[in-house]
Order: C-alpha cells, then sequence, then structure tokens
C-alpha cells in the first residue's frame, strides 16, 4: 500500500480500531517510510498532550451521595447546596439597543458571504462525498443491504430516511445495482446506492432536492469523478473512479429511466 | 434579569426531582446492577456535562436529570456499553437545557461569546498550567464543536468508536471522518504554535 491509502488509516490505527491485516500494512509501511511515521508519531504526541492537559475533573462528592442515594430509591435524597449566586456576565452588545444594530449589520454581510459561501459549500460538498466514498472502500463498509433487486433496496430506506430515494437496476446498460447503505453527509444522513461499472464502483447519493441548492457539478478531485443531476426531486451526486465519459452515461441513463417512468 | 429567570429554572427542576411522581424504583438487583453499569461512570458524566454547558452547577444539574431519566429508562437498557449509554443521555440533556437558555435568551446562543474553557477552571489551576497546556487548550476552543466532542471522547475520555458513535447517534464513518479533521486541524495550529515558540 501506497502513502495516499496509508495516511487515511493512521487515525484508526493509534486509536487501535483497525482489523488485523490493515493493522499489519500500516506497521509495514511506517516501518519504512519516514513521512508516515512521522505523521503516526504527530497524531501520538497530539493524544499525549491533550490526555496531560484536557482538565479531568470528577464529580463533586455531594453529587455522588446524591446519585447513590437516589439508585437505593431513597424518597428524600441528601439535597446539593446551591452555589453562592454568580452570574454570567453578558457580554455588552447583548444589553444594550446596539443588538438592533448588530443583526441588520450581520444581514447586510450575510448576503454579501452567501455568494461566496454557495461557491465554498459546492466545494466542501464535493471534498465531503468523496471522503464518503473512499471511507467505504477503505473500511470496507460498502452496502448495507447487498441486493441486485431494486425492490429489495428501495424499501430498506422505508424507516431509516425521511424520504424515498428513486433505486433503479441499470444491469441492463452495464451498470448492475449491487445494494445500498446510509451515511452522513452535509450534516444529515443521505441514501446511498451502490453500482459498478466493471470492477469501478459508484456511489450515487441522493437526498431531497431544495432550491438555493449549488447548481454546478464540480470538477474531479483527487482521481474521483463526480456528477451531478436533479431526478425526481432530488439531488443525485454520482461519485466513482470511474473515467468522466462513463460516469456522464451512468448518470445519463439513471436520470432517463426516472424522465420516461413519469 | 438573567438571575431572576435562572433561579426559576433552578427552582423548577428542584421540585421535579422531590415530586412525588418521581422516577419508578429499581429493584434491589437493578439497583446494584445500575451502580455497577452505569454509576461508575458518574466522573466522565460530570466532565461531559460541563464541557457542553461550561458551568459547574448547570453540570450537576444536567446530571442529576440525566440520572433519573436513566434510572427510568434502565429497564430498556439493552447495550453492552452503559458509559455509551449514560453519555447520550447526559448530552441530550445537556442540549435540551442550552436550547432552553437559547430561547429565554432570545440571542443566539454563540460558543465563542459564551465564555471560553478557562470558565469552567479556577484561576489558580490555570496559572499553574503550563505553555503547552495552555496552547493547546487554546488550539482545543478554536475547533467547532462536534469536531472537539469527537476528539475528546477519544483521546481524554478514552470511548471506542462504536461507543463514540452511540453518544452522538452518528454512524462510525463521521465518527472517524471527525477525528480526521479534529486531528489535522489540532496538529496543524500546534505545529504552527510550537514554531513561533522556537
Amino acid at each position: 500500500m501506497n502513502c495516499a491509502e496509508i495516511r487515511p488509516l493512521l487515525g484508526a490505527f493509534v486509536d487501535d480500531e483497525l482489523q488485523p491485516s490493515l493493522r499489519d500494512a500500516v506497521e509495514a509501511h511506517v516501518a519504512r517510510c519516514d513521512a508516515c511515521a512521522q505523521a503516526l508519531s504527530r497524531h501520538r504526541l497530539l493524544g499525549d498532550g491533550l490526555r496531560a492537559h484536557v482538565p479531568r475533573a470528577e464529580a463533586p462528592a455531594a453529587l455522588r451521595d446524591w446519585a447513590r442515594a437516589v439508585v437505593r430509591g431513597a424518597a428524600r435524597p441528601p439535597a446539593i447546596a446551591a452555589p453562592p449566586v454568580r452570574r454570567r456576565a453578558r457580554p455588552a452588545w447583548v444589553r444594550g439597543g446596539w443588538l438592533a444594530a448588530g443583526f441588520a449589520l450581520a444581514a447586510c454581510m450575510a448576503i454579501a458571504v452567501g455568494v461566496t459561501q454557495q461557491l465554498a459549500s459546492r466545494d466542501v460538498l464535493a471534498r465531503e462525498l468523496v471522503s464518503a466514498h473512499v471511507r467505504a472502500a477503505v473500511t470496507g463498509h460498502v452496502s448495507d443491504v447487498i441486493s441486485t433487486d431494486q425492490h429489495t433496496v428501495k424499501p430498506w430506506f422505508n424507516g431509516r430516511l425521511d424520504y424515498s430515494p428513486p433505486v433503479v437496476d441499470l444491469a441492463e446498460a452495464g451498470f448492475p445495482l449491487e445494494g445500498g447503505r446510509l451515511d452522513y453527509v452535509n450534516e444529515r444522513a443521505v441514501a446511498v446506492l451502490v453500482f459498478r461499472r466493471n470492477r469501478h464502483p459508484i456511489d450515487l447519493f441522493v437526498w431531497p432536492a431544495r432550491r438555493g441548492a449549488p447548481r454546478l457539478a464540480p470538477p474531479a478531485r483527487d482521481g474521483y469523478q463526480i456528477e451531478r443531476r436533479v431526478v425526481a426531486g432530488m439531488e443525485c451526486w454520482a461519485v466513482s473512479d470511474l473515467n468522466a465519459t462513463e460516469l456522464r452515461e451512468f448518470v445519463e441513463r439513471y436520470a432517463a429511466h426516472f424522465a420516461r417512468a413519469r | 434579569m438573567a438571575g431572576s429567570t435562572r433561579e426559576r429554572a433552578r427552582s423548577t427542576s428542584a421540585h421535579e426531582r422531590t415530586a412525588p411522581n418521581g422516577p419508578p424504583g429499581l429493584t434491589p438487583a437493578e439497583q446494584s446492577r445500575f451502580e455497577l453499569e452505569i454509576l461508575v461512570h458518574l466522573d466522565v458524566a460530570y466532565r461531559v456535562a460541563r464541557r457542553l454547558l461550561r458551568d459547574d452547577h448547570d453540570a450537576q444539574d444536567a446530571v442529576q436529570d440525566a440520572l433519573l431519566r436513566a434510572i427510568r429508562y434502565f429497564a430498556g437498557f439493552r447495550g453492552t456499553s452503559g458509559r455509551a449509554w449514560l453519555l447520550a443521555i447526559v448530552r441530550n440533556t445537556c442540549r435540551t437545557r442550552r436550547r432552553r437558555d437559547w430561547l429565554r435568551m432570545g440571542v443566539e446562543f454563540d460558543e465563542s461569546h459564551h465564555g471560553d474553557t478557562d470558565a469552567v477552571e479556577p484561576p489558580e489551576r490555570a496559572a499553574e498550567r503550563s505553555a503547552t497546556g495552555a496552547a493547546i487548550e487554546r488550539a482545543l476552543a478554536d475547533v467547532a464543536e462536534p469536531l472537539r466532542e469527537v476528539i475528546v471522547l477519544r483521546e481524554v475520555e478514552g470511548l471506542s468508536y462504536k461507543e463514540i458513535a452511540a453518544v452522538l447517534n452518528v454512524p462510525i464513518g463521521t465518527v472517524m471522518s471527525r477525528l480526521a479533521r479534529a486531528r489535522a486541524q489540532l496538529e496543524r495550529v500546534l505545529l504552527r504554535a510550537g514554531e513561533g515558540v522556537s
């Protein structure tokens, strides 16, 4: 395995959360790669630093006594003395009429920032999608439900999400459906449909489209292609290491199926 | 004014705690199971509450509420990690409180304006801490809360990925990606701080 494959595993390695075969691969790699060995020791130093310096208070004795008494079903658990009245100072800008002025200023800035943010959020989203795709491949957790049958995959999402992704098997076009999973992107759980073209896995992330979402599909990142369509009111983002032409063909066939269905 | 609403909040929760319709009692067998599997994690529960609420007394209050809930729902506890189960309840209790305080104040609860980590530590302790400690604390304060929460649960409290996922109610993949982002950000900041010193 090369550095690019080893680096994302280093965290799980220090946390002792890697499966044995990967753990051995990491060990073998850092033994002969200085750069990765350094990255690993930075992780370890950070952990040591946090353990040494982040305060680890114990629960106050009064709380402990109260808890024990309550667990044992005491009718009148020992009271916990209230602390001397100690007010958290409110920042001056909260008290004064500055508040209104602040909101007005914030509103102006929001408009200016909004435009740049839309571009930035598109990139952040692309990065998140690619990491989710790579993470699934690296951890081997590609599908939660393994089935080539769209009538098995689609109902699997019921109750797990508040929407139902459009599912179709595109085996005839050379993109067989392999299964589906839940992933967490953009601060929400999303449906991922897993397809395959020859040996290349394709993740299709699906969530309800809303207005104001980024319009343009971002370019490829780190050798991964991304294609975006809105299909049946859903944002559909395909991520794969497949070449751009074939990935575009995939999303077009997927979109065409539901265009025909309607 | 802030003080009076705060006092009212305190007396309400104190009332609930002594109300006759409190939690149904545990059987003696459940009592000892609860002590062994849940109550042994009281310290970490208190620390998690303290980090989320940034106030010793609010943290105690939240832990009390959380324990009452834990006792009430203990019959439904089937998991393997009592620690993760308790921490999930503590965290939810704290978040509900924070939202309530936020509504009462009518102003967005903003981490960056709402005190810093020193607020939960007596000043004499702060003075004792080394330069490294101070640098780490500053760096940690700059990390977004979802990332800080994950790295502290992992590195300081020693929870497994599975436990963290259960506490935060997110998939393990999310725990991993947040950890990676937290580490990258902290290491970058600390590296820069280190260069500044030398």
